[in-house]
């Protein structure tokens, strides 16, 4: 129903990649989570944490990660069923995120805190949330602050673009590492391709909100890739 | 009042060999009537007959599609999945929507990609997704089939052949490529009857004054 709190049909749909499915080639993104992180405010141990700073904030120049990132503590809750999901407006539930004997998991949306964007980069990441799990957890975050409901639709609308990016971002180090590239050059080389002009003197990046260039630019950087 | 009708000058073939009596009859409005209500059950008859006929040979170009598509299918799925998905890849699909479409996981396509191999049923999702783009792109001509596929089909209805594809619907993709007036609502309808209310939002998304998309009330200004 248009413009109330969703529900995923299936949790699998929240997951790009979990446990060693995740790869270094992925550049951090709303809705990793990651492990042993402090966060600050929060008297606590050191424990799994999410980041919830929104994707267009992530970057403070569209490349070097933010100073501090928003962060929310990832613990042990009960298991949410998707009827219940219109409720429970203080967490994102996280089921299947990894077996656990707590049980299942969620963001504790009213446990926020600021982390060093270095402490984050270096942490282990345990998994990464696709597009429409990063456009829930958004959802419910502006939620638990406002009481203001934002369809995933139209939140993907305002960040379709970063997300393909961060797509592209993958394909292109993965492909580099495998050649022997280290991460963070390969990483550099790709940011510099994306913010250089194609043909038509318009930045590759800017592309990236029109889906229908989208293909087009993919095709583009796998002939750059040499695929 | 009656109508009058003949003689003419010149007696067409019809009225060769008829009665001067037969050729100066004259007709009531009752004639008219009667002639006209034939005519136009005659119209009728024929409007049923066309439609019925538009019906079947719709259904029929249906299936012979569907059969080439599994003809087409058959042949593509003799290759590789690597080599399928470097197909995918040349056209320039997204490999979460291959994923989605293949009914995997991201990370699994990506094993696929480096050689491991794909079972029976997903390596056939690959390659039907292979011989879809195919008949698409010979039969239809549309040769940027990844971004027709990934455009909405209306603007603010998230709905996209990739949709259409993950379901899959290929006779309502079939029916969009191959029909230059096909209204996208009427393909909506079919495929999510209830679009209209489940995509409806009181909200948009807007340019923010430092170039970044937000979202605000409709009639927000």
């Amino acid at each position: 129903m248009p413009d109330e709190l969703e529900a995923p049909d299936d949790p699998e749909d929240l997951y790009l990649a979990r446990g060693p499915e995740v790869i270094l080639a992925r550049p951090l993104l709303t809705g990793d989570v990651l492990d042993g992180i402090v966060i600050p405010g929060l008297d606590d141990a050191p424990g799994l944490a999410i980041i919830v700073t929104h994707p267009c904030s992530m970057r403070r120049d569209g490349v070097d990660l933010a100073d501090r990132l928003l962060t929310a503590r990832v613990e042990a809750y009960q298991p949410v069923a998707p009827e219940q999901w219109k409720g429970h407006w203080k967490v994102m539930p996280l089921p299947t995120l990894m077996p656990t004997p707590a049980g299942h998991l969620a963001a504790r949306l009213d446990k926020i805190g600021l982390v060093p964007s270095g402490v984050v980069a270096a942490a282990t990441r345990i998994a990464c949330l696709t597009p429409y799990g990063v456009n829930l957890l958004q959802q419910r975050f502006i939620w638990h602050l406002t009481r203001f409901c934002a369809s995933t639709s139209r939140l993907n609308e305002t960040c379709a673009a970063v997300f393909e990016e961060a797509d592209l971002h993958e394909e292109w180090v993965a492909h580099r590492v495998a050649a022997g590239s280290e991460v963070a050059a390969a990483a550099a080389e790709f940011h510099a391709w994306i913010r250089s002009e194609d043909s038509d003197s318009v930045r590759r990046q800017e592309r990236l909100i029109d889906p229908q260039r989208l293909a087009g630019i993919r095709r583009e950087m796998r002939r750059e890739l040499g695929h | 009042m009656t109508i009058t009708v003949g003689p003419t000058d010149t007696p067409t073939g019809a009225g060769v060999g008829l009665s001067e009596q037969a050729q100066t009859r004259t007709r009531t409005f009752a004639d008219l009537v009667e002639e006209t209500g034939h005519l136009k059950n005659r119209t009728r008859v024929l409007v049923e007959d066309s439609t019925q006929l538009h019906q079947d040979s719709a259904r029929l170009y249906d299936e012979t599609l569907e059969q080439l598509l599994r003809t087409a299918t058959g042949d593509r799925v003799k290759e590789s999945v690597e080599k399928l998905l470097s197909h995918l890849s040349q056209l320039g699909f997204a490999w979460r929507d291959v994923a989605r479409l293949a009914g995997v996981s991201v990370p699994a396509l990506r094993k696929w990609r480096t050689g491991e191999r794909a079972t029976g049923d997903n390596h056939r999702r690959v390659a039907e997704l292979v011989a879809f783009c195919d008949i698409v792109r010979q039969q239809y001509l549309i040769d940027e089939v990844a971004s027709w596929l990934e455009v909405p089909l209306m603007p603010h209805v998230p709905v996209t052949g990739l949709d259409f594809l993950a379901v899959p619907r290929f006779d309502l993709l079939f029916r969009w490529a191959s029909d230059l007036q096909v209204d996208p609502e009427e393909l909506l309808d079919d495929f999510r009857p209830d679009w209209r209310s489940e995509y409806s939002s009181s909200i948009e998304v807007f340019v923010a004054s430092d170039g970044q998309r937000g979202l605000r009330f409709k009639d927000a200004t």
